[in-house]
């Protein structure tokens, strides 16, 4: 899909290519660097929907915030086109800890190779869908902090509603609404 | 998507024994710690931001574009007005659906501004209890109602709520259903979903010029030396956060919450709040006079659906 790559982007992004591989959980990636998991190692994830020990997804955790690399070409109407993360629920730090397992740090998804595939979704992110009965509050910095959006639960799931940031490419927290 | 449990976010049990031992009351709800296996929502709903902050170094401060936002009580009380239509709708079908109860895991702001975090932490009682972390990681939404595949089309016009769900078809059962099912159906009566972008782009360009002014530049370099005086490397109080990340779902240990005063404290002292407002405050005034058209038809579009909200819910505004 060359036109997705021609969709707009303002700003130049700085952008970091990481190099994941895909793994055979059902539409999630998730790869920990070195070793064993412990308190330092960075934990690369497209959701918090998977298991810490990789056993699958977490039943009690269903995505319902799709946040996405690029923006819509029609906010609120038309899906964007990029990679996507599967977000849910109450994050602090898009690049920062969530349990004292590993620091995880939250990328789009490497399937399908969309525009955006397993960068960091923090300060690099364009639009969201939260498919779902839940809405959320996006924040334009870490800890809850900035200016930030609200996104009214969408239960059509279709369409993508764009960031106010003309840079596109502010988020770093997140919380339901 | 059948959501069968009160969905949690990732939470080891350990989690839940540490919310026991810190005697995590958030908000003033009655505590409830989870200490493992899926749990309901808490009885009771949790405090819900105030319009405008009530307490700390942001108390009373209101930003000239948030006349053009819609504060948090009304984003549930139209999302009330949706759900109490979408059962009468469903009804006529043949279902019995009941909605989510709303306004259960409210943010810690009420409107896109965000002025009790805006320029980072203000409130210090809420700092001395949880550093920069909210107290209200134990607290979930409470779960999606259980749909079959019939209601789901009746509800939605669409097989599914996921991504790429497909359309349901027109008839279901020899009978018509609304486009977009009984929740456009409601959509349409209270009012279609409003595009917030004139006032919030314009407050995240407020914020984000802000940053260069003289004033706001002297004023976030005295709160950085404060802080570098205590020990702690950081530029901005829209970085502080990162001092702390969130390594324990949402603990704060002794360090956190002391970093979380000290940040406070620094911003006290230096007046950092009030002055990064009073130029915000300048700016806006301005974008608010070059968009007035625009910003004037969003705060109608606004009232309009709340007041059409409140006619559904059967209460005066």
């Amino acid at each position: 899909m060359a036109s997705a790559l021609t969709v707009v982007r303002n700003i130049d992004r700085r952008a970091v290519a990481l190099a994941l591989a895909v793994l055979s959980c059902a539409g999630a990636t998730t790869v920990a660097t070195g070793g064993q998991a412990h308190a330092t190692t960075p934990i690369y994830t497209s959701s918090p929907c998977i298991s810490r020990d990789s056993r699958g997804y977490d039943p009690d955790c269903e995505a319902d915030l799709f946040i996405n690399y690029n923006s819509s070409p029609q906010s609120g109407v038309k899906p964007a086109p990029g990679a996507a993360a599967s977000m849910y629920g109450d994050v602090y730090d898009f690049s920062g800890g969530l349990d004292g397992n590993g620091i995880y740090v939250f990328v789009f998804s490497t399937g399908g190779g969309l525009p955006g595939a397993g960068q960091k979704i923090k300060n690099n992110a364009a639009a969201a869908d939260p498919c779902g009965v839940n809405s959320y509050r996006i924040y334009y910095n870490s800890g809850y902090t900035g200016h930030s959006q609200y996104f009214g639960s969408d239960q059509f799931c279709g369409a993508d509603f764009n960031f106010d940031s003309t840079l596109k490419n502010e988020d770093a927290s997140e919380h339901w609404s | 998507m059948r959501r069968s449990r009160a969905a949690r976010p990732l939470v080891a049990v350990v989690a839940g024994a540490l919310l026991a031992l810190a005697g995590c009351s958030p908000f003033g709800a009655t505590g409830d710690p989870a200490a493992g296996g899926a749990r309901p929502s808490r009885t009771g709903t949790p405090a819900w931001p105030a319009a405008t902050p009530r307490s700390g170094l942001a108390k009373g401060l209101v930003l000239p574009l948030e006349a053009y936002m819609e504060p948090y009580a009304d984003t549930v009380a139209v999302q009330q007005a949706v759900d109490r239509l979408t059962t009468r709708c469903m009804q006529r079908y043949g279902y019995a659906y009941t909605a989510p109860a709303r306004g259960m895991t409210p943010p810690p702001s009420s409107d896109d501004s965000n002025m009790p975090r805006r320029y980072g932490i203000t409130d210090r009682d809420q700092a001395a209890r949880y550093g920069y972390f909210l107290g209200d990681s134990g607290r979930t939404p409470p779960p999606a109602p259980r749909l079959t595949a019939a209601e789901t089309a009746v509800l939605t016009g669409r097989l599914a709520v996921a991504p790429g769900a497909k359309r349901a078809p027109a008839r279901i059962d020899g009978r018509r259903i609304p486009e977009d099912g009984c929740l456009g159906e409601s959509i349409r009566r209270v009012g279609p979903r409003i595009d917030e972008s004139p006032a919030s782009t314009l407050d995240y360009e407020s914020l984000r010029r802000s940053q260069s002014d003289p004033r706001v530049l002297a004023v976030v370099g005295a709160w950085s030396r404060c802080m570098k005086a205590k020990g702690y490397t950081v530029d901005s109080p829209l970085d502080a956060a990162k001092l702390t990340p969130d390594t324990h779902h949402g603990q704060a240990d002794q360090a956190d919450i002391t970093t979380a005063l000290t940040d406070i404290d620094c911003k006290r002292r230096t007046g950092l709040v009030k002055t990064w407002y009073t130029v915000e405050s300048a700016i806006q005034r301005q974008q608010i006079e070059q968009n007035q058209f625009q910003l004037q038809q969003l705060k109608d579009r606004i009232a309009a659906e709340v007041k059409s909200a409140m006619a559904v819910l059967g209460r005066n505004s």
